[in-house]
């Protein structure tokens, strides 16, 4: 039999590149000190903006968050998932009640895929795929968000990953019907009060949601609700609604910590050396025909 | 004169089988990797379709010599396949298609398809020489006045309430004035008019006219999802949007291709080489360090700083050390007019301006565009 060198070698970039990926995040932001908290910023309106006042440009960092949504309170055999809890080292306030694993309603095949992926943790995150809802939110080096009045639109701006971003339609309109799958699907908000309530559908299933791979199809719904309880830091909410994968919606969320300062150019693909892995660059020695990584 | 009369038709057929060979080769370097004199027909049953950017691919299987092979077609953008009509589902797996086109430089099995039609029907699914490209899409409106800011400085995006973004109407780069012929993608008609594109230095010129001997092969915005950097962005086939954050004292940079791209140009006054940058002070970067101002109507970007990874495009060199001007001018609601001057002691031996026009595409965001789609 006739051993393909290129898809091994590939593979092995890959994980060097996902090794280094979750390195990265791991060391790149020293622990700092709670700050004393004091009321956030608010708009001509009064209400509490998600965003930068001038003079003090800040992003919302989301380290502490891992996992992501669920609380590890069983390990799956070979789970390869950090669950060391950052929020108690660093001695975050208000540490978000997230869902316990054993309590996540998977569907049986999503528990199958969510044990295989904790097994590898293949996230397309660190292969500078882009990434919705909670990924997104919590990307590495810090999150801001932009309100256009003009527009009707906030923009989410994460500074980590593929300089991607995500608009949401703050004028009222309703998702269109016989959306695209796309990877940061369809948002439109409103404000409740101080929070900002968004609701997302037309997702595709390239991507991941969270960064331990809880398991979606294209019927995922999101439900986020972000609320700036203080200047300094900002309560994330997200009810997940797949009737693909689950077998009723759940929730969970994190917190996230103001950081000043404004964001950088990074570009995940920086280091993007592995063309091989793109289709039509590989001249037929990478087997397409299923999927390499779940 | 005689000769010259009689061969007129001809010369016109050959300037037509050009324009649709660049039409057909728009963007994205097909040229570089599929040669348009090698053509090819091919016959065989769809087995996959791998619907994503930046080019959709066919995967087929192909009897020959007895045997079923597999080739790859590659087409067009998702976005301009949609915008001729198809979607995800027009091709199925098992469809048994008749497909031409231009076969890959290496001598695999692939093919640039820009003509597919069903076996046994005669009318084509699918022709690339009519393809429309996003400009094409632009429909004339009536004239509308530049609009403003309340301080009555000219938007560079859309009026309140409006959305929309620019598509340049060139996607080539070369000084004005030099009038060199090369398709849409960079690629120069004839490589020994490198020297007249732009004022090269001699090690800058032999690595220009290496680069086009090896038609545009490795271009790190192609086969690294490297971003489309520098001036790029302002040539891109998917265009451009920018985002006014007034409040800020910053303008949010989208660009239509590469990854969905942001960047931010800094509106406040800050100096190129100042601690003002942040985290971006002491790095090289893709899109450099960026800081606009107005001049009148016009809104002039200073920027330095970049980074050496990625090309101008058609490959024309740079170093860290290019400085760019940029000044744009929007005249009225769909029209803008930019101008470049690229100061790159590095690699040219004086300055040089270029200049084009963007067109507003009215009512419409960016779609969603990922280059590092199609990876696995």
């Amino acid at each position: 039999m006739q051993v393909p060198s290129r898809p091994v070698r590939a593979l092995a970039v890959l994980l060097a590149l996902a090794l280094a990926a979750l390195g990265t995040t791991a060391t790149a932001q020293p622990p700092r000190a709670a700050a004393p908290e004091t009321p956030p910023p608010r708009n001509a309106e009064g209400r509490a903006i998600l965003g930068s006042l001038p003079g003090n440009v800040g992003s919302w960092e989301g380290f502490g968050t891992r996992p992501m949504l669920t609380f590890f309170d069983e390990i799956p055999e070979g789970s390869i998932i950090a669950i060391t809890p950052y929020q108690e080292i660093l001695g975050m306030k208000d540490i978000f009640p997230k869902i316990k694993l054993s309590e996540v309603p998977y569907q049986p095949w999503a528990r199958k895929l969510f044990e295989a992926r904790s097994r590898t943790r293949f996230e397309p995150y660190t292969r500078c795929k882009p990434s919705p809802g909670p990924r997104e939110v919590a990307t590495a080096y810090g999150t801001q968000f932009v309100e256009f009045p003009d527009m009707n639109k906030i923009y989410v701006f994460p500074t980590g990953g593929p300089r991607h971003f995500r608009e949401i339609w703050m004028d009222g309109r309703s998702h269109p019907a016989n959306l695209k799958p796309t990877y940061h699907g369809h948002s439109i908000g409103h404000w409740e009060g101080d929070t900002l309530v968004v609701d997302s559908v037309g997702f595709n299933e390239k991507m991941w949601f969270d960064a331990e791979g809880s398991p979606h199809t294209n019927q995922l719904h999101l439900v986020e609700k972000f609320t700036r309880v203080s200047q300094q830091r900002l309560k994330y909410e997200v009810t997940i609604d797949d009737p693909g994968a689950y077998t009723k919606p759940w929730s969970s969320g994190y917190y996230m910590s103001w950081t000043e300062g404004e964001s950088f150019q990074f570009v995940c693909q920086d280091a993007n050396m592995a063309y091989d892995l793109m289709t039509g660059t590989e001249y037929q020695s990478m087997d397409r025909s299923q999927p390499i990584f779940p | 004169m005689s000769l010259r009369l009689r061969s007129l038709p001809r010369l016109l057929a050959a300037c037509s089988v050009l324009l649709g060979a660049t039409l057909a080769f728009a963007h994205h370097g097909v040229t570089t990797k599929f040669d348009p004199a090698k053509r090819q027909t091919l016959q065989g049953r769809v087995s996959r379709v791998d619907w994503a950017n930046p080019h959709v691919h066919l995967f087929m299987l192909i009897e020959q010599n007895g045997e079923e092979l597999p080739w790859y077609v590659e087409l067009e953008s998702p976005q301009l396949l949609e915008i001729n009509g198809w979607s995800e589902d027009s091709i199925k797996p098992g469809e048994v298609l008749q497909i031409e086109g231009s076969l890959a430089r290496d001598g695999s099995r692939q093919l640039w398809g820009d003509n597919v039609k069903r076996t046994g029907s005669s009318e084509a699914l699918l022709t690339t020489a009519k393809f429309p490209t996003l400009l094409s899409t632009i429909a004339a409106r009536s004239a509308e006045a530049t609009p403003r800011w309340p301080d009555n400085l000219p938007r560079l995006g859309a009026a309140p309430g409006r959305s929309g973004y620019w598509v340049p109407t060139i996607n080539t780069l070369q000084e004005d004035g030099a009038n060199v012929t090369m398709a849409a993608n960079g690629q120069l008609a004839n490589v020994n008019d490198a020297a007249k594109v732009a004022p090269l230095q001699e090690w800058a010129l032999k690595l220009y006219q290496s680069r086009q001997n090896n038609f545009l092969r490795s271009d790190p915005t192609f086969v690294e999802c490297r971003p489309p950097a520098g001036p790029r962005k302002w040539l891109n086939p998917f265009g451009v949007q920018l985002l006014e954050d007034k409040a800020l004292d910053r303008v949010f940079v989208i660009a239509g291709d590469g990854n969905h791209d942001w960047h931010l140009i800094y509106t406040d006054g800050r100096e190129l080489d100042s601690e003002d940058f942040q985290l971006d002070a002491s790095n090289l970067l893709y899109y450099g360090r960026n800081s606009a101002h107005w001049e009148g109507d016009s809104f002039v970007i200073e920027s330095s700083a970049y980074n050496e990874k990625f090309w101008l495009p058609g490959g024309l060199p740079h170093s860290e050390l290019m400085h760019a001007t940029e000044k744009l001018t929007r005249t009225d609601y769909d029209t803008l007019n930019y101008e470049i001057t690229i100061n790159d002691p590095g690699t040219y031996t004086r300055p040089w301006k270029a200049s084009w026009t963007l067109k507003w595409l009215d009512g419409q965001d960016p779609p969603e565009h990922y280059c590092q789609d199609n990876r696995l």
